[in-house]
């Protein structure tokens, strides 16, 4: 027993049950915080070294105030002016502070509330599966992976583990804001339990999988706090471009400083020292180097990983996202993806010499305990057809042999009696049935073959019914494909993404289903290995593959695929394989999550195309206000944008850097929204809007700005 | 300016159809060798003592890259030094000088701060100076082959090819043979017999993009370049193998579409520059239009073959890395010389040097489809290859390195009065003299404004450095580069994917160039030759 004095858990249960659920952020809220937290970031040691250019900007902001700082003690006449632009510069390092606040602040909120549920409780630890009464109370923080612990009624479970025994209805809205209560129960791919949830109906007995502040909770604080977010390889290989473009412009800006002195010395000579003005030359450095992409970069990541959310999607790293946009292959599974989950027993077939009713008894007997969706309708079917099937029941005896991936088929099986009621599919009955007499050469004939295939032809699925080592007959299973399907693959054919069907169902079945779905490839009778070596196949070929998947067996495959999204509902090690983790259980999101990709992506492409054009812009105004101190008629010459003055064309050139990070902030949040098309042509349209926009949007807001700053002269 | 659009139109047409023809020969030192050439490279191999031939990887290549420089340097800075001794009439080199001439003529920049007919006699710019004229273009083109092969070709290994092999078969197999074709064409026009040298001098001089004169005069000198068909021909060689090597890329990657379309951008960019500069030059100086006998500056031009056919071959130097001049820099208009400035300052890209302007071609071509080869919503690809953080290393290491080395050099030239002083002629001018001389000596071109002072001493040491750093370095980078392409797996095609040869794509590139290399230096023309022209106006 534990020496620790624990608190009575009615209390803490009294606790729990007064727990208020957080109210939704709203926008004034969010905005509220991430201003104030952007201008404590802004002095952070940390954001210098991942961010060059930013950090840049804020070394000449530093730098000038000091300058400035000296200025104002020596009073100088431009004091005003200077400040001015001070401020400005000021202004541009905390938007873009802001800029990744913002991003993060919907997703802190959300951590908060996740951070309430993250208090320790108490655990009812085990020591035997078997006996319930005796167990020992611990701290949650105590527990250690591979304990067993007791979870009643009304209790929450401690940490994340896998259901060892029993079955109870959980409320997981804490965690994924689903308000219906979820199933959980022992074996199968229901099994993972999360840390934070609390048990409605039942009790059940878990093992422990991770520590407490470790599990899936722990995780998704981090992530949706973004506190975790490492670079991209594409955010990566950008940052190096934006350094590159950093570097290069410092040195055109050092260069011009030098010129302008031999000018200076050539109009005004014995005059040789360093003249210009090193706040007119601050503008310049921050105004042509790539602040506007650079600033906005961490927030488009963010706003990526945070709108997958508000699909109730947690994104386990940022790479997934973008693995996403990249995808050329969507790996589906048949079921619950491309049809409506569950297939419905449609007609029975019977053997030759068999009667209807015998052939449906032993369907009926071989599905009663099977609880399988599959089963249920199958034993629904039955009692539609024969009531009188209801008095039957199965004998002392049997012992029920659930469906498993590996021997796909189910049945009800007799020790003492030797009988056996099988349903499967046809190989594996075939399989099973060389197994029970001990002949290898048996073959079910071809009465029977021919049925089958008719009902796999018809896009049905044929399951095989065996009672005592003979045929009896078989199962036709229909398949509902979910609307608009269609439609949607022919969109992703466009942007050059194929579907493809992975079914555990016949080849001749998958191909119907197939047909209907309008897929572009299917694979099926595909067994868990089987799709790893899909995934690898395509893969060498330059792929990129995505796919979904909740069972144990997936885990591999979903390990190796480049995007590999697991159902919540599934098991704990699907979910570690897993860089994506759906809430809602919903395969369907695939294609949610690669538009989210591709937005992401185009949102950062676009972005930096508008930054870098925007460039010649601001040459255009800077260059006649920083030459008009040495030469007023060269200055006039060159400037062909009407402003008040080349000062304050500078001012306004500054200005518009530093509010055009503001503006853009809601566009980075939300990302740019594009038409599905070919890549050619969202090309070509993206980049002449983006282009255009970045070459013009300068020269009208720098000349607004400026008819501003001369209204208030 | 119709004469001048038809003339520009029917060079550059038979520019294409030659390259076209010779683009097939040019495919083949990208493979294995076969055939007679087969046996004369294992010949080769046997000599050196290898029996097959061993691909290199990057750190391999680069380090033969860099040895055979060091190598070259040594040999031919001994030859110069000693020639006096070796050959009669020869007059006794300094060290100094003997090391400027030998950097700049291999790395194929052929600067020349002496007079050649004074220092230089025949036998030794015969043996010390003409092999060096076909081996640096070699080199360029040997490294622009391993980037053609990493671009194309797939090979986990990073294993880019052989640098001698690749080197020994581009000299006998491609230099030699063309630089005798075009030397004996030229030979016909010449005007007395002995002047088979000046031939092939002529020949290689041009073709190989190297520019160095066997005159002070250069090839404005009439035994050089006798007759306007000489002047034709020379200006044609220039064009001729980095064309071929734009064509015949297309003819391997299987993507003739791209070379194609990339050749008339660039060819469209010259003639652009061409009428822009050609204006430009005429519109002359208040003096000069105030004058009744204005018909175009003929100042420094060469008057046998006219101001059009000099603008023409200044322009041809600047864009191709040739920088040999039959006219006077220093004679242009100041807001003319933007424009054969900026052709060398985008990195010497319409068409470029043997190899090299290839190079820089597929760097912009790099840098604009990753810009915003995100705007198809997937992560870039060039050439089916996705591109990587580490490709955006080596590639903006080749961009960046030039402009580092040439604004550093720069600042402190100019930051010091005294050493300003020394070097240019007028204060007026001396920005673009500067500017113009750095980028020449970076980008290894070669031509200079002859109006700056190039016998000081620290001047053609610091000019030594430049030359040698702005030509090795890249090329490391180069070599980087095409081992991390060679190991990337193809990505399928499919309608979401960009494709380079696309006409946005081009035009996209195109603009890249030209915003880039304009973002970079636009203070240097403006404080440059516009502040010059505005002010002496």
């Amino acid at each position: 027993m534990s020496e620790k004095v624990l608190p009575p858990i009615s209390v803490k249960a009294l606790k729990r049950e007064k727990r208020v659920v957080q109210k939704a952020p709203t926008r004034w809220s969010i905005i509220r915080r991430a201003s104030i937290d952007a201008f404590f970031r802004m002095f952070r040691i940390s954001f210098l070294l991942d961010n060059f250019t930013m950090a840049s900007v804020l070394l000449i902001n530093y730098s000038l105030s000091l300058y400035f700082l000296y200025e104002w003690m020596s009073g100088v006449e431009a004091l005003q002016y200077h400040g001015a632009i001070l401020s400005i510069l000021w202004m541009t390092s905390y938007f873009a502070q802001f800029s990744e606040t913002m991003a993060m602040g919907r997703g802190k909120a959300q951590a908060d509330a996740l951070k309430s549920l993250e208090t320790t409780t108490t655990a009812k630890k085990l020591s035997d599966l078997t006996q319930r009464d005796s167990y020992e109370e611990l701290f949650s923080c105590d527990v250690q992976p591979g304990d067993l612990l007791l979870v009643e009624r009304g209790e929450v479970i401690p940490v994340d583990g896998e259901v060892m025994v029993g079955a109870a209805l959980i409320d997981e809205s804490a965690v994924t804001g689903e308000s219906a209560p979820v199933i959980r129960e022992a074996g199968g791919d229901l099994s993972a339990v999360t840390g934070g949830t609390t048990v409605l109906s039942d009790s059940l007995v878990m093992k422990v999988t991770s520590r407490a502040g470790e599990g899936f909770l722990a995780k998704m604080i981090q992530l949706v706090e973004g506190s975790q977010r490492r670079k991209t390889p594409n955010e990566e290989a950008l940052s190096v471009l934006l350094t590159a473009c950093t570097t290069l412009f410092a040195f055109v800006v050092l260069l011009f400083a030098c010129m302008f002195n031999v000018r200076v010395d050539q109009i005004d000579p014995g005059k040789y020292v360093l003249d210009i003005d090193p706040f007119l030359l601050g503008v310049m450095f921050v105004c042509l180097i790539p602040t506007t992409i650079s600033a906005l970069l961490p927030a488009i990541g963010i706003a990526g990983m945070d709108r997958l959310m508000k699909f109730n999607i947690i994104a386990m790293s940022s790479r997934a996202i973008e693995a996403a946009g990249d995808a050329d292959i969507l790996m589906l599974d048949k079921t619950g993806t491309i049809t409506l989950g569950n297939r419905q027993a449609s007609e029975f077939f019977p053997a030759t010499g068999i009667s209807l009713f015998d052939c449906t008894k032993a369907a009926y007997l071989a599905s009663l305990e099977d609880d399988t969706p599959e089963g249920k309708s199958i034993v629904r079917l039955a009692l539609e057809k024969f009531p009188e099937l209801e008095r039957e029941k199965i004998a002392q005896g049997f012992s029920y042999i659930p469906f498993s991936a590996k021997t796909r088929m189910s049945g009800i099986f007799s020790e003492d009696t030797k009988e056996s009621y099988y349903k499967g599919a046809i190989d594996s009955i075939e399989k099973n049935l060389q197994k029970e007499l001990q002949d290898s050469r048996f073959v079910i004939d071809s009465a029977v073959r021919s049925h089958v295939e008719q009902i796999a032809l018809q896009g049905e699925t044929p399951l095989v019914v065996s009672h005592n080592g003979h045929i009896v007959g078989s199962v036709a299973l229909k398949d509902i494909v979910k609307p608009g399907l269609k439609d949607r693959f022919s969109l992703l054919r466009l942007m050059g993404i194929q579907t493809i069907m992975i079914t555990g169902d016949n080849p001749l079945t998958a191909a119907a289903i197939a047909a209907e779905a309008g897929v572009d490839k299917f694979y099926g009778q595909v067994t868990p290995e089987k799709k790893l070596e899909i995934i690898v196949s395509y893969q060498e070929k330059g792929h990129i593959v995505a796919m979904t998947g909740d069972g144990s067996n997936d885990a591999p495959a979903l390990a190796q695929a480049d995007v590999a999204m697991a159902m919540n509902s599934g098991t704990q090690a699907a979910r570690e394989a897993a860089n994506l983790i759906d809430l809602d259980s919903n395969p369907t999101k695939l294609l949610e999550i690669v538009h989210v990709g591709k937005d992401l992506l185009i949102t950062r492409g676009a972005l930096t195309t508008f930054s870098i054009a925007n460039d010649i812009a601001k040459y255009f105004v800077l260059l006649p206000a920083l030459i008009s101190s040495i030469s007023p008629k060269v200055a006039l010459y060159i400037s062909w944008v009407p402003l008040s003055s080349p000062k304050n064309g500078c001012l306004a050139a500054a200005l518009f850097n530093g509010w055009i990070i503001l503006f853009l902030i809601p566009l980075a949040l939300r990302g740019v929204r594009t038409k599905i098309a070919s890549g050619e042509s969202m090309f070509r349209k993206n980049l002449l809007f983006w282009g255009t926009l970045g070459l013009f949007s300068p020269f009208f807001g720098i000349i607004a700005f400026d008819s501003i700053i001369h209204f208030f002269e | 300016m119709v004469h001048l659009l038809i003339v520009s139109t029917i060079f550059f047409t038979t520019l294409f159809v030659l390259s076209s023809l010779a683009s097939s020969y040019l495919v083949r030192f990208f493979q294995e060798p076969k055939g007679y050439e087969a046996s004369v490279v294992a010949l080769f191999q046997r000599a050196s003592g290898r029996s097959t031939i061993v691909d290199m990887n990057w750190k391999q290549y680069a380090t033969a890259l860099l040895l055979f420089h060091a190598i070259l340097l040594i040999l031919l800075v001994t030859l110069l030094f000693f020639s006096y001794c070796l050959i009669p009439g020869q007059i006794a080199l300094t060290l100094s000088e003997a090391f400027s001439i030998a950097i700049s003529f291999m790395t194929n920049t052929d600067w020349q701060s002496y007079v050649p007919e004074e220092k230089l006699t025949d036998w030794l710019q015969m043996i010390a100076l003409l092999p060096q004229m076909f081996l640096s273009p070699a080199i360029g083109l040997t490294v622009a082959i391993s980037l053609i092969r990493g671009i194309v070709l797939v090979n986990s290994s990073g294993h880019i090819g052989n640098f001698y092999t690749d080197l020994f078969r581009v000299v006998f197999f491609l230099m030699l043979p063309l630089g005798m074709i075009f030397g004996v064409i030229l030979s016909f026009f010449a005007v007395s017999a002995e002047n088979g040298l000046l031939a092939i001098y002529g020949a290689i001089q041009n073709l190989g993009t190297n520019g160095g004169g066997f005159f002070n005069a250069n090839i404005a000198h009439p035994l050089q370049n006798p007759s306007p068909w000489t002047h034709v021909i020379m200006l044609f060689s220039m064009f001729f193998l980095p064309t071929t090597l734009l064509l015949s890329f297309g003819l391997f990657s299987q993507n003739r579409l791209f070379s194609r379309r990339i050749y008339c951008m660039c060819t469209l960019f010259f003639i652009g520059a061409l009428i822009l500069c050609t204006m430009a030059d005429r519109s002359g100086s208040l003096g000069l239009v105030q004058s009744p006998y204005l018909y175009a500056n003929l100042e420094g031009k060469e008057l046998r073959f006219g101001a059009f056919w000099s603008i023409f071959q200044i322009l041809g130097a600047t864009a191709t890395s040739t920088g040999s001049t039959s006219a006077l820099l220093s004679g242009c208009m100041p807001v003319a010389l933007i424009f054969p400035m900026l052709f060398m300052e985008v990195g010497e890209v319409i068409f470029g040097g043997v190899g090299t302007g290839f190079i820089v071609l597929f760097i912009f071509s790099l840098i604009a489809i990753f810009t915003s080869g995100l705007m198809v919503g997937r992560t870039p690809e060039i050439f089916h290859k996705k591109i990587t953080t580490n490709d955006m290393y080596w590639a903006l290491t080749y961009f960046l390195l030039p402009i580092i080395l040439i604004t550093i050099s720069l600042s402190i030239l100019l930051t010091h009065k005294p050493f300003l002083m020394a070097l240019v002629s007028t204060p007026l001018r001396s920005i673009t003299e500067l500017v113009y001389a750095l980028s020449s000596v970076v980008y290894g071109n070669g031509s200079a404004i002859t109006t700056i002072n190039g016998s000081w001493d620290s001047w053609n040491i610091l000019l030594d450095v430049l030359m040698l750093f702005g030509r090795l370095l890249p090329m490391v980078a180069v070599v980087g580069l095409a081992s991390a392409f060679i190991q990337k797996i193809k990505v399928p095609d499919s309608s979401g994917s960009l494709h380079v040869e696309s006409m946005p794509s081009i035009i996209w590139i195109g603009l890249v160039i030209f915003v880039i290399g304009a973002l970079s230096y636009i203070p240097a023309i403006v404080l440059g030759p516009v502040f010059e022209q505005l002010v002496s106006s």
